[in-house]
């Protein structure tokens, strides 16, 4: 096992301890949970009753950035499955919402965010997926947010990134948090296998297609969107893979994207979208932009970048958007939120360089 | 037994039969006959008391084993004698893929021996799971050589002292500009209607030369400069390569000076973690050794690099990510994505592909930033990753220039299926070109 030396072990040995004491806290509660509930209240505004305690309970923990035992992961993956398959490959929202980028386990900035914002479920919230990889906190931020969703189902829409798949995961840090927090690789298992639930674009009011990275030369119409099967591992290519890792290029019509997935659209490819779909804007994440916004095409898309100071390294600011009842949309900018015992980034140095 | 206690056992298997000197089981993994392969080295002034030497000692492998020519290239400018290797590319292909490699700091064209192996394999195959008939079938070409104060260009030039022991990047991008347009000329490809797709591939301290040579555009032949069509970095990432230069001090002075037969040497670059694939280890450490005295003492000088240390990866971050997008690039990594500030932003603003190899126990043991292979190589990776896991390595290039060449028509007048697509798409979009 390959251990991440991006986070001194010190942190890990505490927040291990933290999933210890949860186990006690919350057992009287765990015992009480009943099974047999989730497939009834899947179309519901809020869970039930019964779950709404345990629900409340976790998000308490889960706010003070402390990681949910093992077996609760288990439950609420199984009680959000029930919530996000019955949602659409193209999510409905409604306005006013705020709209948000990649997070990438900036807990702490994503606590920000909600300061920001307005705390949930006051204010609406659509968040454009990468929620974990490369942040310290990829398990209390998706856990968070996950919590949030199966709370308040119809005030936060979670969207998939290109970060939410198994094969990323491995690479960027959330399979190594997991096995570091929780001691064996079963928490990622259990949040990999509800990444593939997670709806992959999300259309405001009919006007906004929302969505992680960006626009596929296999998809014309967003009709194309809801004919996919999006219940799988994100494809290596094809529609969906475009639709998590595409992005806007000055260059014009399709080219052959850099990353090595998803492809390059130009000005002219979203306004022949965005005319085709009766669309006022395509709002995507994907890119870090130094301001935490940025227009693109002449204002028919827009990149939004929620993680401040990305990976406490690239001094960029973050942004989330407001869009109103009337359809007016407002940038926030924040910075990094500042608090004491932040990890202090120590990374691995090689003792060669030849 | 599973693939990881199997490899357990047989590596305790060979360690205890180092102990004893013997082999029963095998070199490994991947069958090379590397072992039984005895012949002469290179021309030029390598001593020829090698072959008959290596009774009780590992064989080294034969240039030709991995390479069809080894020519020489006197730099028209400084007079200095670089010694290169190359594998020539075959087949009807009027645009051959020549991969052209700058190896790093105390290494040598050898590094890349298994790894320019593995491409002609992994290419060939390709090409036959397609249904290309096998008359038809283009390989790539692989062009590498010792640089300056390495390998046999020590040897070449220590009669005419040329060495002025200037190690800097910039005498060393120099050479590589000078070297790869002497190398265009002497094949004449431009008279012969060839038009390479050149990618160059640079581990360590030759990523960062290469990095200088494609940012400054020190190539000034035209037709040369836009053959150049992707740019591939092993293993360097500035901010990392800096900090370890900290330690480098301490990392000569505990280096052993000599070693009393090559296996010694083989089996100190395998301790140390330096290398840990065992037969690519075979092929490239005897071509870091000279034998004076009946020791196999180290052919670069790093101690004299060492008032260029300081110079060779500045701003080697910002200068990658700020290369037009007409030359593709990749950063492969080995463990960890230990990016700095330039290439985390570069990374996240998709301006090149980036790809890191893990050491784990899961079955997914690569990721090609979508593609997953799961190939049994050396378990461990480090920083000689091409030496480590050269199957990965070369399937994960292969990727890149099938994604990357699109500068013209592929093997026998058949278009590239790239560009093809790419039209198709365009135009059912109603792109105009």
């Amino acid at each position: 096992m390959d251990i991440d030396t991006d986070v001194q072990m010190e942190d890990a040995v505490t927040a291990h301890d933290d999933s210890l004491v949860d186990d006690d806290h919350n057992s009287s509660s765990s015992e009480s949970f009943d099974f047999s509930m989730n497939q009834k209240y899947s179309r519901a505004n809020e869970a039930p009753g019964s779950n709404i305690d345990t629900l409340d309970a976790w998000i308490a923990q889960l706010s003070e950035c402390k990681p949910l035992s093992e077996e609760s992961v288990k439950k609420l993956c199984n009680m959000a499955i029930d919530v996000l398959k019955y949602e659409e490959n193209v999510q409905p929202v409604n306005v006013p919402v705020t709209i948000c980028g990649d997070i990438h386990g900036q807990f702490h900035d994503l606590m920000e965010l909600f300061k920001i914002g307005g705390p949930c479920p006051d204010t609406n919230y659509l968040f454009m997926g990468d929620y974990v990889d490369r942040g310290y906190y990829s398990v209390e931020t998706v856990s968070y947010l996950v919590a949030m969703k199966v709370r308040y189902p119809k005030r936060i829409t979670i969207l998939r990134g290109n970060h939410e798949s198994r094969q990323i995961t491995q690479v960027y840090g959330f399979y190594d948090e997991c096995f570091r927090k929780y001691g064996s690789a079963s928490v990622w298992k259990l949040f990999t296998d509800l990444f593939d639930y997670f709806p992959i674009t999300a259309l405001v009011e009919n006007k906004i297609f929302c969505l992680h990275g960006g626009l596929s030369p296999m998809i014309e119409t967003i009709d194309q969107v809801r004919e996919l099967n999006r219940i799988q591992e994100v494809p290596h290519e094809g529609p969906m893979c475009d639709l998590l890792w595409s992005d806007p290029d000055d260059r014009g019509g399709w080219g052959i994207s850099p990353r090595g997935a998803g492809f390059t659209f130009g000005q002219d490819i979203s306004e022949q979208f965005n005319h085709t779909n009766d669309l006022s804007l395509v709002a995507r994440a994907h890119q870090l932009v130094m301001e935490g916004y940025s227009w693109s095409h002449q204002d028919l898309v827009v990149t939004i970048f929620s993680a401040p100071n990305y990976c406490y390294r690239c001094g960029n600011q973050a942004a989330i958007m407001e869009v109103d009842e009337s359809h007016e949309r407002n940038f926030l900018q924040y910075d990094p939120s500042v608090r004491p015992g932040e990890p202090t980034v120590t990374r691995k140095t090689p003792d060669y360089f030849l | 037994m599973s693939e990881f206690q199997k490899d357990l056992f047989l590596r305790q298997i060979r360690q205890e039969e180092e102990k004893l000197g013997i082999s029963i089981s095998g070199s490994g993994e991947e069958e090379e006959g590397v072992e039984d392969f005895v012949a002469p080295l290179p021309s030029a002034s390598r001593p020829e008391t090698r072959s008959s030497k290596y009774v009780s000692d590992i064989a080294v492998a034969h240039w030709s084993q991995y390479f069809t020519r080894d020519d020489t290239f006197e730099l028209s400018k400084t007079k200095y004698t670089l010694q290169s290797y190359y594998r020539e590319p075959s087949g009807p292909s009027k645009n051959p893929v020549i991969f052209v490699a700058h190896h790093g700091a105390g290494s040598s064209a050898f590094t890349y021996g298994p790894l320019a192996e593995r491409l002609v394999e992994k290419f060939s195959e390709q090409q036959q799971n397609d249904g290309v008939d096998d008359s038809e079938i283009d390989t790539p070409g692989f062009f590498a050589f010792d640089s300056r104060g390495h390998g046999n260009s020590v040897l070449l030039n220590r009669a005419g002292d040329a060495t002025k022991d200037d190690y800097s990047v910039e005498s060393l991008s120099a050479d590589f500009a000078a070297l790869i347009a002497q190398f265009f000329e002497a094949e004449d490809f431009q008279r012969k209607g060839i038009r390479p797709s050149i990618f160059l591939v640079g581990h360590s301290l030759g990523g960062s030369v290469l990095t200088k040579v494609v940012k400054e555009e020190l190539i000034k032949d035209q037709f040369v400069r836009r053959c150049v069509k992707g740019l591939i970095m092993l293993d360097i990432v500035e901010e990392i390569a800096i900090k370890a230069l900290g330690s480098m001090q301490s990392y000569l002075d505990n280096r052993p000076n000599s070693f009393g037969s090559l296996k010694e040497a083989v089996a100190w670059h395998i301790k140390s973690g330096l290398i840990h694939n065992e037969i690519s280890a075979k092929v490239s450490v005897p071509y870091l050794f000279e034998q004076s005295s009946g020791r196999y003492s180290w052919l670069a000088d790093l101690q004299a690099t060492k008032p260029f240390w300081d110079g060779w990866f500045r701003q080697l971050s910002s200068n990658f990510i700020s290369i037009p997008n007409s030359v593709a690039k990749m950063l492969m990594l080995a463990n960890h994505d230990n990016l700095d500030k330039y290439l985390m932003i570069g990374q996240m603003q998709g301006k090149y592909q980036l790809v890191v190899f893990h050491n784990d126990e899961l079955p997914l043991s690569s990721t090609l930033t979508t593609a997953t292979t799961t190939i049994n190589e050396s378990r461990q990776i480090g920083h000689f990753i091409h030496e480590d896991i050269p199957t990965k390595v070369a399937l994960t290039l292969m990727e890149f220039v099938e994604r990357n060449d699109i500068s013209s028509d592929r093997s026998n007048g058949n278009s590239n299926p790239q560009i093809d697509f790419l039209k198709k798409i365009n135009a059912k979009w109603g792109v105009k070109n």
